[in-house]
């Protein structure tokens, strides 16, 4: 299997979370139920998982974690935790298996986001702290996730492809 | 740099990341519910920027439902003017209808009290080069309306007399006011019989009046029944001026009580009421 070494642009991951945080807190204002259907950060951490590496997912997940608790009123750390994971675990597998197909890219952001937010509650559980995501939550981010992540993703190889050629 | 080195980098920064975020999240675990000095200074290094975001976000929607607001008032404001006028149109419409009611009950008030049968009539029209001269109405022939039936007004003043053309449904009224007209008057005061005739102009004379005779301003001239027209007692109109100008009798100007042009309702007397058991029990 052929492996590569990209050059990640932490500038533009930081401003993408920031882009993200941003339409999270607008949404949140618009629409008080819009965290029941998306996480804009989780969404840039894969972006940054599959387009750039497990790295650039490492640290696109703790900084969006540390984003989402600080806003949240969570503990500052549980969704690093997770997203630091999902991040690094979604780099490694786009490495392994180059995911770029609609049918498997989708499916696999839903998990990645229901692992991401079972990780959360699970050390919300262990740390005796009520988790703020549900179990109906926890699908319909993930279906979302899916539908907002896939669309980008896809968008992003078209810009990258049409700025090849 | 060879690929496994780097591989084992990324795992190394991951365990590191990893371990740094279960410190943090220890350091956080609320014990016996007091809040953690991380916990704290998170708060306190976010509030400044969260109510900034909350503060830009609420005036931006404050701004956007004024505007709205802004537009529906304006909507709404055409809306209520248009209604407004309507309500208008409808309060006039029904002020009139009111008024005339009221006029219909003065006019049966007025007819119940009289000894005359009586045809109330609206006024339709006037004579259209001198509005003293002639009047008329929407009652003719079929409402028993003769030549020469009195006309008064829904006060009980006098107005003139019907005169010809006379259609089915409609009459033609002399006005006391026509330089034409004549009516047999007796003065309120002196109970001196005279002449009261019109001078077209809105005004009448009373004529034939001696000049021994005092006439005093604002005396009452009413009908005096001489002249088989006009029931006796009706009020005409008031002295105005009385002049003795060395002749026989006086220059006595008289104010008709009605105003032909404010007409809109008159009673024409069409015969006495008939009196007594019988004519109450067989009116015909």
């Amino acid at each position: 299997m052929a492996e590569k070494i990209v050059h990640i642009n932490y500038v533009r991951i930081a401003g993408a979370l920031v882009l993200a945080i941003t339409i999270q807190v607008v949404l949140g204002h618009i629409w008080g139920r819009a965290h029941f259907y998306l996480n804009p950060l989780t969404i840039v951490v894969l972006f940054a998982a599959i387009q750039g590496s497990p790295i650039a997912g490492m640290i696109s997940g703790s900084l969006a974690g540390v984003f989402q608790d600080s806003f949240s009123g969570q503990l500052i750390g549980v969704s690093s935790f997770s997203k630091t994971l999902i991040g690094y675990a979604m780099g490694v597998l786009n490495i392994k298996l180059v995911i770029r197909s609609v049918f498997f890219l989708a499916p696999l952001i839903f998990l990645a986001s229901c692992a991401e937010m079972l990780f959360a509650v699970l050390l919300d559980r262990i740390v005796q702290v009520r988790p703020i995501v549900t179990g109906s939550s926890i699908l319909t981010v993930a279906c979302g996730n899916a539908l907002i992540g896939t669309t980008i993703i896809k968008l992003g190889d078209q810009i990258a492809h049409a700025k090849k050629k | 740099m060879p690929l496994h080195i780097a591989r084992k980098r990324e795992v190394i920064l991951l365990l590191a990341l990893q371990i740094a975020h279960l410190i943090i999240i220890s350091a956080q675990v609320p014990l016996h519910g007091r809040t953690t000095v991380l916990e704290a200074a998170v708060f306190n290094l976010l509030s400044p920027f969260q109510r900034a975001t909350a503060a830009t976000l609420t005036g931006i929607a404050s701004f956007y439902h004024d505007y709205i607001g802004l537009r529906h008032a304006r909507t709404e404001n055409i809306d209520m003017r248009k209604r407004l006028d309507q309500a208008l149109l409808e309060l006039n419409r029904l002020r009139t209808k009111q008024q005339d009611v009221q006029r219909l009950e003065q006019l049966l008030r007025l007819g119940e009290t009289l000894p005359y049968e009586m045809e109330p009539a609206r006024v339709i029209g006037a004579d259209s080069l001198n509005p003293m001269k002639t009047l008329f109405i929407n009652k003719g022939l079929l409402a028993r309306i003769r030549h020469n039936c009195p006309v008064i007004s829904p006060e009980g003043f006098l107005v003139g007399r019907v005169v010809t053309p006379i259609a089915p449904s409609q009459a033609t009224v002399q006005l006391l006011t026509d330089s034409e007209a004549s009516v047999g008057a007796i003065l309120a005061n002196s109970r001196t019989y005279a002449i009261v005739s019109g001078i077209g102009n809105g005004r009448c004379l009373l004529r034939f009046v001696p000049s021994i005779v005092d006439v005093a301003p604002q005396e009452e001239v009413v009908t005096s029944g001489l002249d088989q027209i006009y029931p006796r007692g009706i009020l005409i109109g008031r002295v105005v001026s009385s002049l003795t100008t060395g002749s026989v009798f006086k220059d006595i100007t008289i104010q008709p009580v009605i105003t032909p042009n404010q007409l809109e309702y008159v009673l024409v007397l069409t015969g006495e009421k008939p009196s007594g058991p019988d004519a109450t029990a067989n009116p015909n």
